[in-house]
């Protein structure tokens, strides 16, 4: 595993910023970590990557202890309330990074050359970050991060600032990560960016992870919205009788589909039981959907 | 650490302050320069020349110093006030510390950072008044590296002393505390003073004790006393100005000096290695 947690817990007085996080980060996926403002996502982040202490639990990154030095020199981090020093231009900033990770100066022309090439800004490296846009600052924050050639990446809402092409090239440099090995820990509110990117999700909630799944699993999901006249006890004790979950929605049923076959069934149920079929709509899940039922229905312990 | 104390001397290069204090410095000089020229003048018209000469000239040397301390001793502490927790605030610091650097490092890197040019421009100050006092006076003390290591003494103990309280203090309170305590340090030594020279007890424990809490007034004057003591200026002695010694700190001080300093970056280190960023 290259990120192994139990029950990492950070407390802030009274206040939990994170408690009992039992996490398991295997190598070579993109891992997405959801949650609402305030829920702990950057805590967690930041306990990994040593900014902060945590109260009690252990954890383990590239099997090693938490703030080790050999786990920083392969970890690359792109905070997300960062600034660098504005007066330095961006390969002086890139210098500076890669000094700060011991890589070998004669290595660095090219490595910066490689990294700068990937982040689209190598026609402004010799332009002070002051002039950069807030765009081109998370780029060379991205830049900085990748120096290592890291095989641990942590992104703290890495496209907060970027604009839609922006957006889409980060998402090609985190699956060209992946492709070759990296393990990238995404921490990000935007689903849908998660969702193109991302093998699994962890999802927190006030300070707790409440659920741990395999994206590709969310989304095979689908689910059948079926509209009716009336919903009466007669249609929704038939559907329970079969086996059938479902949600009620004003005058729609929200039926949660485990195959396609079922939609005749589903049908002939509703008919039989008196219920007047206006329309069925089958609808394939969101990560977005399935999240907010996540935070509805809260969750489990993980540990 | 040696990263940090580079990139450390190109922050200082580029800030505005740096610039600010270089100018400033040097409009300094400009009026130092022309009051020694013109006093000059006005005593080789007065008689009896050598007793004025013997009088004013260590005066004029002194208060050139105390003002020069007061410019060097400023700018160690509007240089470091934000050293750490400006970086905090802004997010800089969030970018350096997960790299493979030891936190103590980073700090002492920084902390060096700033002795170097704390150290070169206060020499450059001292050094500037010693040879406009030289050129234009004809005047000279003694144990001039002596009185230089003292003058260079007193921005690195403010400068320890600040960088601690930017370590666990926002910049604003930081900034606060520290002039309060530098005022309060140089009332401190006045009292002493005034102290010995009227040998009032209650004064010249008031003094030590501020001394003890921020040692910089004592550093000014050790190193008044030590550049005046073959007795090239036997009246300044009798001086009661803010520029004048009372009773010199003793041996045992200057080491405190030194123990306060590495006391504060024990403690800078010590708080910045526990601190959540």
């Amino acid at each position: 595993m290259v990120i192994e947690t139990e029950n990492l817990t950070k407390l802030y007085g009274d206040k939990v910023g994170c408690a009992e996080i039992c996490l398991s980060v295997a190598a070579g996926q993109v891992f997405g970590f959801l949650g609402p403002n305030g829920a702990g996502k950057s805590t967690l982040v930041k306990m990994l990557v040593g900014l902060i202490y945590p109260t009690s639990g252990r954890a383990r990154i590239l099997g090693q202890p938490l703030g080790s030095m050999e786990a920083r020199r392969r970890i690359g981090f792109l905070p997300e309330n960062f600034r660098y020093q504005d007066w330095l231009t961006g390969y002086q900033l890139l210098m500076f990074h890669h000094a700060l990770y011991g890589l070998p100066r004669g290595e660095a022309k090219n490595c910066l050359a490689e990294v700068l090439d990937l982040v689209g800004l190598t026609d402004r490296a010799g332009s002070r970050v002051k002039t950069y846009s807030r765009g081109m600052q998370q780029r060379i924050g991205l830049a900085c991060a990748l120096l290592p050639d890291p095989d641990l990446l942590f992104l703290d809402e890495p496209t907060s600032a970027l604009d839609p092409i922006g957006r889409k090239e980060v998402r090609e440099i985190i699956l060209s990560l992946k492709n070759r090995g990296k393990t990238v820990f995404l921490n990000s509110h935007l689903l849908s960016e998660v969702e193109q990117v991302c093998d699994t999700v962890a999802v927190i909630n006030k300070g707790r992870i409440i659920t741990v799944r395999d994206v590709a699993g969310i989304k095979s999901g689908s689910r059948l919205e079926v509209v009716l006249a009336e919903i009466t006890p007669a249609v929704t004790d038939a559907l329970l009788k079969n086996g059938k979950v479902f949600a009620v929605d004003g005058s729609t049923l929200i039926v949660t589909l485990t195959a396609d076959d079922e939609i005749p069934h589903i049908a002939e149920i509703i008919f039989n039981s008196g219920g007047q079929l206006f329309r069925l709509n089958k609808q394939t899940n969101s990560l977005e959907d399935t999240f907010l039922q996540i935070l509805q229905e809260g969750g489990g312990p993980q540990c | 650490m040696l990263t940090i104390f580079r990139l450390t001397m190109r922050e200082v290069m580029n800030k505005k302050i740096f610039l600010i204090a270089a100018i400033l410095s040097v409009v300094f000089l400009v009026l130092f320069g022309l009051m020694l020229d013109l006093t000059v003048k006005s005593i080789q018209s007065t008689p009896p020349f050598s007793m004025a000469k013997a009088m004013v000239y260590p005066q004029l040397f002194t208060m050139g110093l105390y003002f020069a301390c007061f410019l060097v001793n400023l700018f160690a502490i509007f240089l470091s006030v934000g050293a750490i927790s400006s970086e905090i605030e802004n997010g800089i610091m969030q970018a350096i510390v997960p790299k493979p650097v030891r936190r103590s490092g980073i700090l002492l890197g920084k902390y060096l950072g700033y002795c170097f040019t704390l150290t070169v421009f206060g020499l450059l100050l001292f050094s500037a008044i010693f040879l406009l006092t030289k050129a234009i006076c004809g005047y000279a003390p003694d144990n001039l590296i002596a009185g230089a290591g003292m003058f260079i003494l007193q921005p690195l103990i403010l400068l320890t002393l600040t960088m601690w309280g930017s370590a666990w203090l926002s910049t604003m309170a930081n900034g606060i505390t520290i002039i309060m305590l530098y005022v309060l340090a140089t009332a401190g030594g006045m009292a002493e003073t005034v102290g010995g020279f009227i040998n009032n007890k209650a004064l010249i424990n008031t003094g030590i004790i501020t001394s003890l809490l921020v040692p910089t007034d004592a550093a000014y004057r050790k190193m008044v006393s030590v550049m005046m003591e073959s007795g090239s200026n036997p009246l300044s002695a009798l001086s009661v100005t803010p520029f004048g010694t009372g009773t010199p700190p003793s041996g045992l001080m200057v080491g405190y000096m030194f123990v306060h300093i590495g006391l504060f970056l024990l403690l800078l280190v010590w708080v910045f290695r526990r601190r959540d960023l």
